[in-house]
């Protein structure tokens, strides 16, 4: 079983399939509860934070400043939404293509003149998302400093046909069908880059940086466009969250939750298989809110805590390898195979 | 075919290599010795520009490389294989040398060539058989093939192999230098090969040339060599394995 090998399974389609239509039933299963969705619509939100994340993490590169992508995508869109009244359609756009350029800036300045690695460049960019944060705190003219940010429209203004009302403000509902579609976009545009040349070179860079730069890969490149889409997909959760939850303010939209979440959902999930950092999240998020809060309001991320500590002992890969483990055995007929190797991309169809 | 003027390096005070002159004529197998820390890896590492060399030229087919990134002078013809084996872990054997095809090349195939392409230089490299097995989990012997077989996947027109020989038994040093010559007599490579196993680098070498603290000490015919000197002189202690 090699990465470039093996065609989608119609097992692997089924689920997929399955995955999704469960997904977008889940607002009729759950009674259309407003609480429910909105912790739902967070979750999704995070998830594609934490997608965009563990892309740059397939190219070997472990960041600690997503926030600064996410913040800044927050701000880039509420601000031309407000101010210069930029449909917020298209002031997303704007934000993801903000996020890319930021991206592509300190990848720039970490990959080519600092040519960090590792931890060094993990610090530099929890740094990194530190200074952004200071400079919208001081630059009050433009950002409105650290008082932050009200009435971010949303997505869509409130509008009426056949009788029907869209209300992006308080329906929960319409949002999630518009953060899951986004999930879904961001979800196959990730897949389509780690399924082709691109994923490759990640791949390559991801196992040893010297030995891929030997062969022919060349390295600084293809860190570049990792940072540079990694960036991208952050900003537009950060601007897609602004537009969602109608407020932000500088500690709120840098805050080390937006680089903290991504690394732990892709740990819980398992960061070698795609779906790993999505469910990871959608996981954590709603364990927590669900049933943690729940049963100790005060002090619900020690319980988190010991949870992740449990999955990272016993599933190293993530529960999400446990999961698909056992997928393959039901399709089998009981036949398991082990997917703990070659999880990547098995061949340019492979799905998840 | 390779030509090196005037070649130094220093880290901090300590001059890695001083003054090298080297040269590499098409065809050849030539051989680099030398005693531990005498310069050998960091030749390497300087034509592949992994380090700017603090002083000095290096040509390839007459065109000054120095200054090309590491990949674009892999791109250009050059092979290596390093001394402390780097595969990609956790992809199988069959998956390192495709993406030797994939991005070694000026002009690469598509993936299912690639992967033809790859099997049929794991059949060259005797690891057909193991091409499912995870890089991680091959042996010493066969990771120091693998090495070979990925760079070979680049299409090299000289090949830089740093102790392929070093750590491996009497029937894996007999295969290992089998197959160095075949590389050479069949696939028509340069081989420019460092080596710590005498009676394999006399073995195989058409010429030798022999660093000593970063300098070139001599440089001829294997029979010269074992005669020269100053190499007895620096092998001193080391002088029997002759
Ligand atoms: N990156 C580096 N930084 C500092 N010193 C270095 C570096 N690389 C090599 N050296 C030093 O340069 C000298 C030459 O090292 P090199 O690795 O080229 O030796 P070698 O001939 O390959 O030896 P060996 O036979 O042990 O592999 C040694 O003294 C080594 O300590
Ligand atoms: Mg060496």
């Amino acid at each position: 079983m090699g990465i470039f090998k093996g065609k989608i399974s119609s097992f692997e389609l089924k689920t997929f399939i399955l995955v999704v239509a469960l997904a977008y039933m889940l607002p009729f299963m759950v009674g259309f509860s407003a609480y429910i969705l909105h912790v739902l619509n967070l979750a999704l939100i995070i998830s594609v934070l934490s997608l965009s994340w563990s892309i740059l993490v397939s190219c070997g590169q472990i960041s600690f400043g997503h926030a600064a992508f996410f913040g800044s995508g927050a701000y880039v869109s509420a601000l031309l939404a407000i101010d210069y009244g930029v449909p917020p359609p298209v002031s997303i756009l704007i934000s993801g293509v903000f996020g890319a350029l930021m991206g592509a800036g300190i990848g720039g300045l970490c990959f080519r003149l600092g040519k960090l690695t590792g931890p060094y460049f993990a610090l530099s960019m929890l740094a990194f998302a530190e200074i952004c944060r200071i400079i919208v705190i001081n630059l009050g003219p433009l950002t409105r400093g650290p008082l932050g940010i009200y009435d971010i429209p949303p997505f869509l203004p409130v509008f009426k046909f056949w009788g029907l009302t869209l209300d992006l403000y308080r329906d929960k509902v319409p949002n999630y069908y518009l953060l899951l579609a986004v999930l879904l976009f961001t979800f196959l545009v990730v897949r389509k880059v780690r399924n082709s040349r691109i994923g490759f070179a990640f791949k390559c860079i991801s196992q040893d940086e010297d030995a891929a730069e030997t062969v022919g890969v060349d390295t600084f490149r293809y860190k570049l466009i990792a940072i540079t889409v990694s960036g991208l997909f952050a900003a537009v959760s950060g601007a897609f969250y602004a537009h969602y939850t109608h407020y932000m303010e500088p500690s709120h939209a840098y805050s080390v939750s937006w680089t903290l979440l991504p690394v732990v959902s892709s740990l819980f999930g398992g960061i070698n298989l795609l779906s790993g950092p999505i469910f990871g999240c959608l996981i954590i998020w709603c364990t927590d809110e669900f049933l943690f809060t729940e049963l100790l309001t005060r002090g619900h991320e020690l319980l988190l805590g010991a949870l992740l500590v449990i999955i990272v002992i016993y599933m190293p890969d993530g529960f999400m390898i446990k999961v698909k483990e056992l997928l393959t055995s039901i399709s089998k007929g009981g036949k398991a195979e082990a997917v703990t190797e070659n999880v990547l991309p098995r061949g340019e169809e492979e799905l998840c | 075919m390779l030509e090196g003027r005037n070649i130094s390096k220093y880290f901090g005070g300590l001059a890695a290599l001083k003054n090298v002159y080297f040269k590499v004529t098409k065809g050849v197998i030539k051989g680099l010795i030398g005693p531990n820390g005498a310069g050998k890896t960091t030749l390497f590492n300087v034509i592949m520009g992994v380090y700017k060399p603090d002083s000095g030229v290096i040509k390839f087919k007459g065109e000054n490389i120095i200054g090309l990134k590491t990949n674009q002078i892999c791109k250009r013809g050059i092979g290596r294989t390093f001394q402390i084996v780097k595969p990609f872990k956790d992809l199988s054997v069959w998956d390192n040398v495709t993406m030797g095809v994939l991005f070694g090349r000026r002009n690469p195939p598509g993936v299912k060539e690639a992967r033809d392409e790859a099997l049929m230089i794991l059949d060259f490299m005797g690891l057909k058989g193991k091409r499912e097995v995870l890089a991680k989990n091959l042996t010493l012997a066969d990771k120091k093939s693998l090495e070979i077989a990925r760079a070979l996947a680049t299409k090299p027109e000289i090949l830089l192999l740093d102790e392929v020989v070093a750590g491996l038994n009497p029937t894996e040093t007999i295969n290992m230098i089998k197959r160095i010559k075949r590389i050479r007599d069949e696939l028509g490579i340069t081989i420019l090969i460092v080596e710590h196993v005498m009676r394999a680098v006399m073995e195989i070498s058409d010429e030798i040339m022999v660093l000593h603290h970063g300098e070139k000490i001599a440089e001829g015919e294997p029979c010269e060599i074992t005669r020269d000197e100053r190499v007895i002189e620096a092998y001193l202690g080391e002088k029997y394995i002759f």
